[in-house]
């Protein structure tokens, strides 16, 4: 079995797998931040992308810039077999954990 | 939709701008600075150019912070230890206090050497390294001289002896001022981690395709 992902590890795999062709950057973190309900640390977004390309569970190639980035490259990112892999282990373990119990949870006080 | 509504003519502080630009690494930068003044004009598009200001500030502090946060709170935990060690123990049975300073130097040099390396592997750039490494310093003695206060307060002024050997050993002089004379010798402390973080950081470019 591939390492478990982290949860923002699995939500940048998965928006990157969600947005399919307009993977880049700036477009996972609005989505990023649309799935959380929060705003997001551009910084920590980024780390994220360059450990998941260096773990091999995704890749990246620049594509030429537009004049409302002034014509700044883009980085792409697709999600490598790895990285689907990864995450369909990661959610396999998930179920495998909460396997007969019964969501979501009471609390006990 | 938002994108359409982004003009290309608006642009973020320049102080922010300049920051981003010292600490993004080499290797992403322009991918990176490209997405943040997207997202930007965006955001100042619909939500107004203070509030885009804002949320790009936050930004681009949030990426020194990746690079000087562990750092800052090494430093403030130094000098806090100093601080209260000093206060509980007191002074050196011999009066030499020589052993007690070499260990606070030799730590705040290999804290300075180490964020500056850290930034040079990370990115690949001296000024990160400096950005870095003036932050943690900045962020740290703030910390010391905010402890020292909570000393002051809490013992010092309360206890003749304990006051007297505060301002022997430097006193609030050298809690202020040694910490703004220090920003040469931890300018240059991070130049040289920086160095050798930038060789063993090197990895090879992408190619645009």
């Amino acid at each position: 079995m591939a390492d478990v992902l982290g949860t923002f590890e699995q939500a940048i795999l998965l928006a990157i797998v969600r947005l399919g062709a307009h993977a880049y950057g700036r477009r996972v973190l609005n989505d990023l931040e649309d799935r959380l309900d929060r705003e997001v640390a551009a910084g920590a977004v980024y780390a994220t992308l360059e450990r998941l390309e260096s773990k091999g569970l995704a890749t990246s190639k620049l594509i030429a810039g537009t004049a409302l980035r002034d014509g700044r490259v883009r980085r792409h990112f697709v999600v490598t077999a790895a990285g689907v892999r990864a995450l369909n282990d990661t959610r396999k373990m998930t179920d495998h954990i909460w396997h007969g119990l019964t969501w979501p949870l009471k609390g006990r006080s | 939709m938002r994108d359409e509504a982004a003009v290309a003519s608006v642009n973020p502080p320049a102080w922010a701008q300049a920051l981003l630009g010292g600490v993004l690494p080499r290797r992403t930068e322009q991918d990176i600075s490209g997405d943040l003044l997207e997202e930007y004009r965006v955001r100042a598009a619909t939500a107004g150019a203070r509030r885009a200001d804002g949320w790009y500030a936050r930004q681009a502090l949030g990426f020194l912070w990746r690079l000087a946060g562990v750092f800052a709170a090494l430093v403030a935990i130094g000098v806090l230890t100093r601080e209260i060690y000093d206060v509980v123990v007191g002074a050196p049975p011999d009066g030499n206090w020589s052993s007690r300073s070499m260990w606070t130097t030799y730590s705040a040099v290999l804290t300075y050497v180490a964020t500056g390396f850290y930034a040079g592997v990370r990115t690949r750039r001296l000024t990160a390294g400096v950005l870095a490494a003036w932050t943690a310093h900045v962020l740290g003695d703030l910390a010391g001289i905010a402890g020292m206060i909570a000393l002051y307060l809490a013992v010092l002024r309360h206890d003749p002896a304990a006051q007297q050997l505060f301002m022997v050993t430097g006193g609030w002089e050298e809690t202020v001022v040694l910490p703004v004379v220090l920003l040469i010798p931890v300018t240059f402390l991070s130049v040289l981690g920086g160095m050798a973080g930038k060789v063993v950081g090197r990895r090879p470019a992408r190619q645009l395709t």
